[in-house]
């Protein structure tokens, strides 16, 4: 990897965001007073199932969406009182967003070497010199294979590692990525994840990826789960939030459901505390 | 270059939808450059229709002046004096003469009246029959026809009187002795076009010849040296015409030149030696048709041009969506604005760029075609600035449609951007508010054109009045296609628990797709203005048709001579004895007494080959030559040189009337014989006649007593007519058993007394006044005469009277009337031919001859009518008349039109089409899908085709209804002459080439909604669902 890292990890900051989606047939709360910190150069997997708003909490990381409430700091810099030009700035030069479903990351008629020079684009200034060259990023990136080709005829894998190539086109210093594995096999899913896992580690870029998929997750480093717009950072794994649906069940966590996977039974034990969910051996032996 | 080579592959991607661009915007560029580009050429046309077929005498310019002819320098004195002036462009060098009316009469002949002509060239123009056109001072070329009139051949010596000499032969003495110039023929001529340009429409050929007589005979040409022998001095004419030679080198770019040149050549003022010319005149008519027209084929061509532009704006609206991910993945890389709109424009406006010299070509190209076909001859396409600025508008227009079409990609957020699907509700709501607006707008505008059109029916302010379908056809489209859509819900509601999924997947496609109802508006629009131009077409064609026989009376009119020695009555019943290709006219303005013109005719023969329309008004060309010819008793011809009248009388008191016997010769008017008192008893009176060396008839009698103060009673019988025969006195047919048979009118005084008639006799009984003096006549001649007037001219009914060339007061009545008359229009009446000559004198001299010929008429009809000994003059054809009227300003705007709006129908159909290849690898996602969920091809297939049918046909179905109401509303508004005209147009329906009209598009719109559906479903397989969505 002979690639220059123009812009070394930046960190990311979320400050109690939260964001509501109005509509005319009512406002839908998406993300709640959510919290985090990314350091630079590590590598974030933001978990949670459909809906639970982590697409939305990567937008307003992004810029693309503004939050109702709270603050973002990307490297120091308060996004959140960015101008819309200052945002394009910053994407175009110290962000990568590679969002869901590849095809939208893409020119499908240039080639894989057009596509990492249309990302480019937007640099500016001395920053436009430094930049790698297509066939150095994709080389870079173990993609050196795509280069000469149209993209539009791509495998949903290829177009997905090109995807997240496209994300590090400008060399940022941060790295967003919607649901890179959504529609792969195992086998595109382990590339997906070890391209972007490289990404972290050798050029030092900060990445945070949001999945719905836990083996996904668990391949990425740290992880925090999203649930109904809250956040809960897996390294305090003893604390964490979970909701009871209006007919009063409760969505438990991944890993709590390796402990209780679904079709087990459990004892609920009340203590002074709180309540106690204890696996039942017996039903556990049965 | 790597954008060029990215931006090559984008177009690559999306070659479909680029060409379609490519297309929409050449057609926009091409649209708006018809008009600059067809209203050129039209006007060369115009211009060459308006020289060409002008008289000469309107385009020369005539410098002539009263000179003393002997004088030698009079010639150079108007030679310098013009020299002056310059010279103009189209016009050839002056044409120098010298005229001098004289008589020329030859050694033991009749005089006949003439005048000597030296025109320079004129040998050029004549065709030699005999002898030579080489003259000196004392010969002379005599037109053939004069020779062998009046009997002048090779060697005739002719006295000119109007030319006088000194007589060197007298002697000397105190007054200067004089003597005719004797001149000898050498050669006899032919003119080889009377109306050839060089006689600058100059009477140098009448013919009235007169073998009893001193007749009028063609000039006869001598040698400029003649006049130089003359008396001191000889006045006359000298001239120098300058003569239009070749108008077709003339074009509209020439005209401000060929003006300022004619004003600088006439001058001032100067008295006598003024030139004078009508082709100022011609030119300002040219201008203002020429500006009437360029109005109108800008405003059709803007209504094209507009149709394009929407189509455009449609289509780049939907490859603009196309193109929305990519301007939205630009901005998500951070892409400065002016990038993101380069991304956003930069395929449309290359389009354009290429699109531009491809749409002037593309117009050029079909008003050349369209030059061809229906402009006159020659006329070249000129690119004019005007052509270019039209180009470069119709290029922003473009860019306006690409900035309007992407205006939302670059202010919508990009999340939204990809999540953007259909239209929104508020959308249509003001989309609905926009076609209201519009639809206001075009009625409002409509009701201000209906308005001027009642002040302004020709010219520049008319020319408006092209606006008027456009407008009223875009306010109905409009509004009617906003109906469909509830039309198309409810068909939706009721497929979808029905198991016709294709009916439920095509109605629902329709309804749900953004385009798709604009189009069908713009479909309903543009077939609704093609209706009407259909609908217009026909009604205008059907009225030039009317026009071009109204103008020329016949499918062919023959301008011929009326020679005395040659009657063309007889000579056509000759060439046509069963009267059905030929009828001989004479067109005569009476000398007073009855406005407009009197044109005679055959009634016999009228319908046969008479050009008559029922747009002339309520009389058929049938109702016509019955009127003129009620039910009379045949003539009583005479072959006799004696006729005798057998008449009983009562008493007669006081001093009684003389019995005159009347007949009429082959001059057909009425001669009085010598006369012979009546007397009481039975008695014959008998009356010499020349009836035996001419064609008689007998006309009645006449008891006069003009000169008798005193009343009469008379009571008499006319018991029999006969004539002198070789047999002895035999019966004539006279009808006097036949009350009706006869007529009371007044010689003198006013018709008195009773006719009764029995097996004894005609009896006559009368209390007679004064003075009074009747002539019992027989009826064998209408009187008054009937006419058949323009409505202008009289009503039915009214009593006219109008003054012959004698000046004679001849009786006529209006049996009916007619809006248009053939020849005369709106300002002339019909009679019959015979029943005028027999009324009317001086009308052989007085009158134009022309023989009509009939559709039945032998293709060798007019050599038939020479080969009877009538001499022909011109020809004039309604097909020719036909082709002038159809290169006028109006007819060539509403061609345009025509073809406009019909282009404008298949764009927009094609524009149906194009929206489904434009969209079509989207849908084809969707359709594949459904296929891959197991829903049947066939299915599918119907679905796909239902939707076509569905959107066409609902611009069909609105738009041929409104193209009909329009064009009862809007026809009447349209100029369909450069000049007021007094023929009804019709604005009736033309029903089957309406029919013909919608029964083509309907068959061409199911036939592309079927291909379109199925290439539409043909993309839509399985693997397409892998690909990369655009």
């Amino acid at each position: 990897m002979t690639t220059t890292a123009l812009e070394t990890g930046l960190s990311l900051h979320c400050e109690r965001v939260g964001h509501v989606y109005s509509s005319p047939t009512g406002d839908t709360l998406a993300l709640e007073d959510v919290t985090l910190t990314v350091r630079a150069g590590e590598t974030l997997a933001v978990l949670g199932p459909s809906g639970s708003g982590k697409s939305t909490l990567l937008a307003v990381i992004a810029g693309l969406l503004a939050p109702t409430s709270g603050q973002v700091w990307v490297g120091g810099d308060e996004m959140t009182a960015m101008s819309e030009r200052e945002l394009l700035t910053l994407r175009a030069h110290r962000l990568g967003v590679v969002v869901q479903d590849p095809a939208r990351n893409l020119l499908p008629y240039g080639t894989a070497e057009d596509n990492v020079r249309f990302a480019q684009r937007g640099v500016r200034g001395f920053r436009r010199a430094s930049l790698p060259s297509p066939a150095a990023l994709l080389h870079a990136l173990g993609l050196s294979h795509l280069s000469g080709r149209a993209v539009g005829g791509f495998s949903g894998g290829e177009q997905q590692r090109l995807a997240v190539a496209m994300g590090m086109a400008t060399s940022p210093g941060l790295l967003l990525v919607d649901e890179p594995t959504s529609q792969l096999d195992k086998a595109n899913r382990d590339a997906v994840v070890d391209l972007v896992g490289a990404v972290g580690k050798q050029f030092g870029t900060t990445v945070v990826v949001v999945t719905h998929d836990p083996e996904v997750a668990e391949g990425l480093g740290r992880t925090i789960t999203i649930t109904q717009g809250r956040a809960d950072d897996q390294t305090q794994h003893w604390q964490q939030h979970v909701d009871v649906d209006a007919d009063g069940r409760v969505q438990l966590p991944d890993d709590v459901l390796r402990t209780l996977p679904p079709g087990s039974r459990a004892r609920v034990v009340r203590q002074p505390s709180g309540i106690q969910l204890v696996r039942d051996d017996k039903e556990q032996g049965r | 270059m790597n954008d060029l080579r990215l931006a090559l592959r984008a177009f690559r991607w999306r070659r479909g939808g680029s060409i379609v661009v490519l297309v929409a915007a050449a057609l926009t560029v091409a649209a708006a450059a018809l008009g600059p580009l067809f209203s050129a050429a039209a006007a060369e046309s115009v211009l060459q229709d308006r020289l060409v077929q002008a008289r000469a005498d309107v385009t020369t310019i005539a410098f002539y002046t009263p000179a003393d002819v002997s004088y030698p320098g009079s010639v150079d004195v108007v030679a310098s004096e013009q020299s002056g002036r310059g010279s103009v462009p189209g016009y050839g060098p002056p044409v120098h003469e010298t005229v001098v009316p004289t008589s020329a009469t030859p050694d033991n002949g009749l005089a006949a009246i003439t005048q000597a002509v030296w025109r320079d060239g004129s040998c050029d123009h004549v065709l030699i029959v005999d002898g030579t056109c080489t003259v000196g001072p004392d010969e002379v070329v005599v037109s053939s026809r004069a020779a062998d009139s009046v009997g002048w051949v090779i060697g005739t010596k002719l006295t000119l009187d109007g030319l006088q000499q000194y007589d060197n032969t007298a002697g000397s003495g105190s007054e200067i002795a004089t003597t005719p110039a004797v001149v000898t023929v050498v050669g006899t001529y032919r003119p080889v076009s009377v109306s050839d340009p060089f006689w600058a429409g100059r009477p140098y050929f009448p013919f009235h010849p007169n073998p009893d007589g001193p007749g009028t005979v063609d000039s006869i040409f001598v040698s400029a040296d003649l006049f130089a022998t003359l008396v001191h001095p000889t006045m006359g004419t000298i001239g120098a015409d300058l003569v239009l030679s070749e108008p077709e080198s003339l074009r509209v770019a020439d005209v401000p030149t060929l003006r300022a040149a004619v004003e600088g050549y006439l001058g001032p003022d100067t008295g006598d030696l003024k030139p004078t010319t009508g082709v100022l005149e011609l030119l300002d008519a040219f201008e203002a048709e020429r500006s009437s027209t360029t109005l109108a084929a800008g405003v059709v061509s803007a209504q094209l041009a507009l149709l394009a532009w929407l189509l455009l704006y449609l289509v780049v609206t939907d490859t603009s969506e196309a193109r929305g991910s990519e301007v939205a993945l630009a901005k998500l890389r951070g892409l400065p604005p002016r990038a993101v709109a380069a991304v956003a424009l930069r395929e449309p406006i290359v389009l354009l760029l290429l699109a531009a010299p491809v749409g002037l070509l593309l117009a050029y190209g079909f008003v050349a075609l369209l030059a061809r076909s229906v402009l006159a001859a020659g006329v070249p396409v000129v690119i004019t600035p005007a052509t270019y600025a039209a180009v470069g508008l119709a290029f922003l227009g473009g860019l306006v449609a690409a900035l309007l079409a992407s205006r939302r990609m670059f202010t919508r957020p990009v999340l939204e951007q990809w999540q953007q699907s259909g239209e929104s509700t508020g959308g249509g709501r003001r989309g609905l508010i926009a076609d209201v607006v519009l639809a206001v707008v075009a009625l409002g505008g409509f009701a201000v054109l209906a308005t001027r059109s009642a002040s302004a029916s020709t010219g520049a302010a008319a020319a408006l009045g092209w606006l008027a379908p456009g407008l009223l056809v875009i306010a109905a489209g409009l509004l009617l296609v906003r109906l469909a859509r509830p039309v198309l819900g409810a068909l939706v509601r009721s497929s979808r628990a029905s198991t016709r999924l294709g009916m439920f997947l095509g109605s629902r496609q329709a309804v749900r797709r953004p385009a798709g109802l604009r189009l069908a508006a713009l479909l309903a629009v543009t077939i609704g203005l093609a209706t009407f131009a259909v609908d217009a077409s026909a009604a205008a064609a059907t009225g030039r048709d009317v026009r071009a026989g109204a103008d020329v009376g016949a499918q062919v009119s023959v301008a011929v001579q009326q020679d005395p020695a040659r009657d063309v009555q007889a000579a056509v019943a000759e060439a046509d004895p069963e009267g059905r290709w030929a009828m001989v006219v004479a067109d005569w303005i009476p000398s007073g007494g009855l406005a407009g013109r009197l044109l005679a005719v055959q009634p016999e023969r009228l319908a046969a080959v008479a050009s008559w329309s029922g747009e002339y008004g309520p009389v058929s060309v049938e109702d016509a030559a019955r009127l003129l010819s009620p039910t009379l008793p045949d003539p009583i011809p005479l072959r006799t040189t004696t006729v005798r009248v057998r008449i009983t009388s009562g008493p007669v008191a006081g001093t009684g009337p003389k019995v005159t016997i009347a007949y009429r010769g082959d001059s057909d008017v009425p001669t009085f014989t010598l006369s012979t008192p009546l007397q009481e008893g039975t008695h014959d009176y008998d009356a010499a006649v020349p009836c035996d060396v001419q064609t008689c008839v007998l006309n009645g009698i006449l008891l006069d007593r003009a000169r008798v103060n005193a009343p009469a009673s008379v009571d008499l019988t006319v018991e029999a007519v006969q004539q002198k025969t070789s047999a002895g006195w035999t019966d004539l047919p006279a009808n006097l058993d036949d009350a009706a048979a006869w007529r009371v009118t007044a010689y003198t005084g006013t018709p008195t007394g009773e006719l009764a008639a029995s097996s004894e006799g005609l009896r006559y009984t009368a209390e007679l006044p004064p003075y009074a003096a009747p002539f019992v006549q027989y009826a064998d001649v209408a009187l008054p005469l009937p006419l058949v007037t323009a409505t202008q001219i009289a009503q039915p009914g009214t009593d006219l009277r109008f003054v012959d060339g004698n000046g004679r007061d001849v009786p006529a009545v209006s049996v009916d009337s007619n809006t248009v008359l053939p020849l005369v229009g709106n300002a002339g009446s019909l009679t019959d031919l015979v029943a005028l000559r027999r009324s009317a004198q001086q009308l052989e001299d007085d009158a134009d001859w022309y023989v009509w010929l009939g559709p039945e008429a032998p293709p060798d009809a007019i050599d038939r009518l020479r080969a009877a000994g009538i001499t022909v003059d011109t020809v004039t054809t309604q097909a020719e008349r036909l082709d002038q009227i159809s290169r006028e300003g109006p007819a060539l705007a509403l061609r345009l039109l025509l073809v406009c709006a019909i282009v404008g129908a298949l764009l927009a159909a094609g524009a149906l089409a194009i929206s489904v290849a434009v969209t079509g690898r989207r849908r084809s996602y969707e359709l594949a899908a459904l296929s891959a969920v197991g829903v049947s091809r066939g299915a599918l297939l119907r679905g796909c085709i239902l939707e076509q049918v569905l959107l066409f046909g609902t611009g069909l179905v609105v738009g041929v209804p409104v193209g009909l109401v329009v064009a009862r509303l809007a026809l009447p508004l349209l100029p369909q002459t450069p000049t007021a005209t007094a023929l009804p147009l019709t604005v009736d329906v033309q029903g089957v080439a309406v029919l013909v009209f919608t029964v083509v598009t309907a068959a061409l719109l199911v036939i592309t909604a079927v291909v379109g559906g199925a290439a539409l479903l043909r993309q839509a397989v399985p693997d397409r669902l892998r690909e990369v969505a655009a």
